[in-house]
């Protein structure tokens, strides 16, 4: 091994790599567009179906006696000032009919003696009927079944109000809910605004993560192999173990820059469209929240940084070693595609997972530790010992994976196949 | 000077190279000549270190290719293949320079060195291109260049001028020639009749990964009393070969 010589196959790497003009795009500049606008094409879709259904909900009533009072009954109370039209029929087969074409978003079915009761102050049951298929039907469904709560209230506020009753016995329970992990040490709230970013955030590194160096290590190793330009390459003073590592570090760098541009990307996305991925709309998601979000203590900010370079450091390893392996381009292109559905499984369970739910034996699981890592970490949960021990599977693994690719390295097979 | 002494490869069950001997003396030109599959490549891969013996040694300047690798590789300059493998996206001369750099020399021996090899091989009007516009010869004349660059005593030249049409191929030898200078040694393999009866001081004939026939061009017509080596080589394919002993 010879520092000098790890140096210059580095820089002759990234030179090269960096010349490569389809891949940097692909690789590096791609995602810091491509996932803002991906978002911005499903916020745009999402809020298109809610914009139609605001300016354009049409209703269906139901009702067998005078179906004009219970129009006006309908404008007056449920519709008020909303832009919602609202169509009559006289039976529910008609309604139901025309609701499952989409011509109405869905329907309000009033029984028979409706109008005789709320007179006497009796129950009456109303009927709503909407389309579970359509996102617009459950839209209105909501809208319209809320309009009927308030309508419910003032209702019984009058009545109590009539009664010489004080309207404050209809809640003589208020709930305000708190969440108790989130008061940090200091006593002062962390903004905890950011469910989905804690949700979205730790999978979407660890897929980029285990995925990132793939294109570098796929050219840097089956590709010298296409070149037939290893057999020059260790004809020179250099020891195989000073290029396989000036290599290995081209893959981690290139590796480490696509996971920075993509986290930026991510970012953006979220920033530009911060509707969708509120569910309160109390919360308010912005540079400022997420930045918020992301502060931690230093020492927290190293462990889960070692956690993410050490996962990078074995699957770099991993992808090099299924590179030098293959026996040509295109089967290493294959074999690395696996890595890519191996890097989501894990990923997608620990999305499943509350950051509260991570036991610790979980830290043991190679990719999913460094994933809760990250959730837990990202969700003010500081576990000390589930940051080591992730950190110290991943050494182990990375010493195997090194090992391994070491002596492939090291054998002559990786000339001769 | 190169010795081989009972020099043997096997892969798997298959005996590439069995029990070769030879002594390559300094300022030779020597041709391997032999069949597909005859074993050229492996006796050359060996001396380049790139493959282990089974069995025997390969002594290269005094150094033997297992225990003293690294010295053999700075001794010796290495293109195989008539596929050159250069860096596409590098210009000819960050493709020379990266080997240099890595062969440890000096930049200002390093800048010195190119520029004669640009005015040998007049390369001015493309040395700081990217090599994937070259034509086939061009790519040759940098590989050669990269191959030389630390003016090794020794080139192992395996099948130098295959694909290459015949100016191409004339330009190969050109070089060879021209790098016999200050008692470098050369070592070739082909299939060319023609070509080794051009070049080559010395030959051996391998078939089945054994030595045939060795000896000057002269002394092997005479041997065989026939003028034409490639009646010589046939005549010797399909009798099988009897074991040369050196
Ligand atoms: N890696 C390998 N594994 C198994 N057998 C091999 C390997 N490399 C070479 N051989 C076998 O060894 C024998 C010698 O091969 P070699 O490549 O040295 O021949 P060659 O003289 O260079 O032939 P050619 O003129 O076709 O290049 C052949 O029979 C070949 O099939
Ligand atoms: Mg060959």
């Amino acid at each position: 091994m010879n520092i000098k010589h790890i140096l210059i196959v580095f820089k002759k790497e990234m030179k090269d790599c960096f010349r490569d003009k389809k891949s940097v795009i692909s690789n590096i500049l791609l995602p810091i567009f491509l996932i803002p606008i991906m978002y911005s094409i499903m916020n745009m879709v999402m809020t298109s179906t809610t914009k139609e259904i605001e300016n354009n909900m049409k209703i269906g009533i139901v009702y067998t006696q005078n179906i004009e009072q219970a129009k006006s009954f309908t404008q007056n109370n449920i519709v008020a000032t909303e832009k919602i039209d609202v169509l009559t029929y006289s039976n529910e087969q008609d309604a139901t009919e025309n609701l499952m074409n989409g011509n109405i978003n869905c329907v309000i079915i009033y029984p028979q003696d409706f109008f005789e009761n709320m007179q006497n102050s009796k129950i009456s049951d109303i009927k709503l009927k909407f389309n579970s298929t359509k996102n617009s039907s459950q839209s209105a469904i909501q809208i319209i079944s809320s309009k009927f709560a308030i309508l419910n209230s003032n209702l019984a506020a009058g009545k109590l109000k009539e009664l010489n009753i004080p309207t404050e016995i209809l809640s003589l329970i208020t709930i305000k809910t708190e969440d108790a992990h989130i008061v940090v040490d200091s006593g002062e709230n962390k903004d905890a605004a950011n469910g989905a970013l804690i949700m979205i955030l730790p999978m979407y590194l660890g897929i980029i993560i285990v995925t990132a160096g793939m294109p570098l290590a796929l050219d840097l190793f089956a590709g010298e192999r296409e070149r037939n330009t290893f057999e020059a390459l260790f004809s020179t003073k250099a020891k195989r173990l000073s290029i396989l590592l000036g290599k290995y570090a081209a893959v981690l760098v290139f590796s480490i820059i696509a996971i920075f541009t993509s986290f930026i990307g991510l970012i953006l996305g979220i920033v530009m469209n911060p509707e969708m991925f509120i569910a309160d709309k109390s919360e308010t998601l912005n540079i400022t929240t997420i930045l918020a979000s992301l502060n931690m203590s230093l020492s927290t900010l190293i462990l889960v940084l070692l956690s993410c370079i050490t996962l990078a450091i074995v699957f770099g390893g991993i992808q090099i070693a299924i590179s030098t392996y293959a026996k040509s381009l295109k089967g290493a292109q294959t074999y690395l595609s696996y890595i890519t559905i191996l890097a989501m499984i894990p990923s997608f369970a620990s999305m499943m997972l509350g950051a509260g739910d991570m036991k610790m034996f979980m830290s043991f699981i190679p990719i999913f530790n460094t994933v809760s890592s990250l959730k837990m970490t990202l969700s003010g949960i500081v576990n000390n010992n589930f940051l080591f021990t992730s950190i110290a599977v991943n050494l182990v693994f990375s010493a195997i994976v090194s090992y391994i690719v070491i002596k492939m390295f090291k054998n002559e097979k990786i000339i001769v196949r | 000077m190169i010795k081989l002494v009972n020099l043997s490869k096997n892969f798997g069950s298959k005996e590439a190279v069995s029990n070769l001997n030879l002594e390559i003396k300094d300022g030779e030109i020597f041709g391997l000549l032999g069949e597909n599959g005859a074993g050229k490549t492996t006796t050359l891969r060996m001396l380049a270190t790139m493959l282990k013996p089974t069995s025997g040694n390969a002594i290269i300047n005094g150094y033997d290719s297992v225990k003293n690798d690294e010295k053999v590789r700075e001794n010796i300059g290495i293109l195989f293949g008539g596929e050159t493998g250069l860096y596409d996206r590098l210009t000819a001369r960050e493709n020379i320079e990266y080997f240099a750099n890595l062969y440890d020399m000096e930049k200002s021996k390093i800048k010195k060195t190119i520029e004669n090899i640009v005015k040998i091989f007049n390369m001015s009007d493309y040395i700081d291109k990217r090599t994937s516009i070259f034509s086939k010869g061009m790519k040759q004349k940098t590989a050669f260049a990269r191959a030389t660059i630390h003016n090794p005593s020794i080139l192992l030249l395996d099948e130098p001028t295959s694909g290459l049409d015949i100016t191409a191929a004339k330009q190969v030898h050109d070089f060879i020639k021209s790098y016999k200078h200050e008692n470098r040694t050369i070592i070739f393999s082909s299939h060319s009749m023609d070509e080794i009866e051009k070049l080559c001081d010395r030959i051996a004939i391998i078939h089945k990964g054994k030595t045939i026939e060795i000896g000057t061009l002269d002394e092997i017509k005479k041997k065989y009393n026939n003028n034409n080596l490639s009646d010589i080589f046939s005549d010797l394919i399909s009798k099988g070969g009897n074991d040369y002993e050196y």
